[in-house]
């Protein structure tokens, strides 16, 4: 699957996921800016580099826990959940992605996601996609191991 | 029909999130267990009676599927109705769980309408064992 494509495809699976999840509408954007970051991350297993990522800004982080939690973002529980929340996103954007993208690739199975403490290495072997919603909040997400990605159906 | 349902996740954001879906749908629940794997859900299923699991399959520990195939095995669990609510989609990994009497899947992402009908489908299932 051509990159582009790939990106395309990518940033659509994470738009409905926040949309239907979180209850934000985000779309792509090209500005690469992260402010107090916070990302995690899950291996594909299978997958020879894969690894799937969702970054967003602590602040955003905390709105998107209490989206899920349904309670006020000044509630002590989303400040405590922000990991949480963006790990439970990340793990729901990577079933999708299975399914919808990797789905030609043989026992591809999802790991565990867990808090990235470091900026990840780059290889050139992945694709990033940047997204921003009205208030210009950040989210990104990125896709490692892309070579050994093979047209889905 | 009053449910007591044990929720299998990892994830204590997704209970909470699930816990809140089954109230929206209009479930009647009469009482919501949590485990965080399948473990600590197996020890709880040995002393508590519950009338549906809801289980995740993706767990550090014991994953889902361990852990239903594990009720399976067992004369005492293996009346209990399993829907498995989870990220994979991996069609042999359903078979294989549809294999061992899972009786639904509400994957992730899901609204209240896709639990409430999945509760249409599968309630005259729900009454196994240990149902109050």
């Amino acid at each position: 699957m051509p990159p582009d494509e790939l990106r395309s495809r990518l940033g659509a699976i994470a738009c409905r996921v926040l949309e239907d999840t979180a209850f934000v509408f985000a779309e792509p954007s090209a500005s690469t800016v992260r402010h107090d970051w916070m990302e995690v991350a899950l291996p594909l297993h299978g997958l020879e580099g894969g690894s799937l990522a969702l970054g967003a800004s602590r602040g955003f982080a905390v709105q998107l826990a209490a989206n899920m939690l349904g309670v006020e973002p000044d509630d002590p529980e989303s400040e405590s959940s922000a990991s949480e929340a963006l790990s439970e996103l990340l793990n729901i954007f990577a079933g999708v992605v299975a399914h919808e993208i990797l789905g030609a690739s043989p026992m591809v199975r999802i790991g565990i996601p867990a808090p990235l403490l470091e900026a990840p290495s780059t290889t050139g072997d992945e694709i990033e996609v940047m997204l921003a919603t009205d208030e210009g909040e950040a989210i990104g997400v990125r896709l490692a191991g892309i070579s050994a990605v093979r047209t889905a159906g | 029909m009053s449910h007591s349902i044990l929720i299998v996740d990892d994830s204590p954001i997704m209970r909470k999130m699930i816990k809140r879906a089954l109230e929206v749908a209009g479930v009647e629940v009469d009482q919501v267990f949590e485990a965080g794997d399948g473990h600590e859900a197996l020890r709880l299923l040995e002393c508590t009676p519950v009338s549906l699991v809801l289980a995740d399959i993706n767990m550090p520990t014991m994953n889902g599927e361990e852990m239903i195939s594990a009720m399976s095995r067992s004369a005492a669990l293996s009346a209990i109705p399993v829907v498995v609510i989870s990220s994979e989609r991996s069609p042999e990994r359903m078979d294989r769980l549809r294999m061992l009497g899972v009786k639904g899947q509400l994957p992730k992402p899901f609204t209240p309408e896709d639990v409430h009908a999945l509760f249409s489908e599968i309630v005259p299932s729900a009454g196994g064992r240990n149902a109050t």
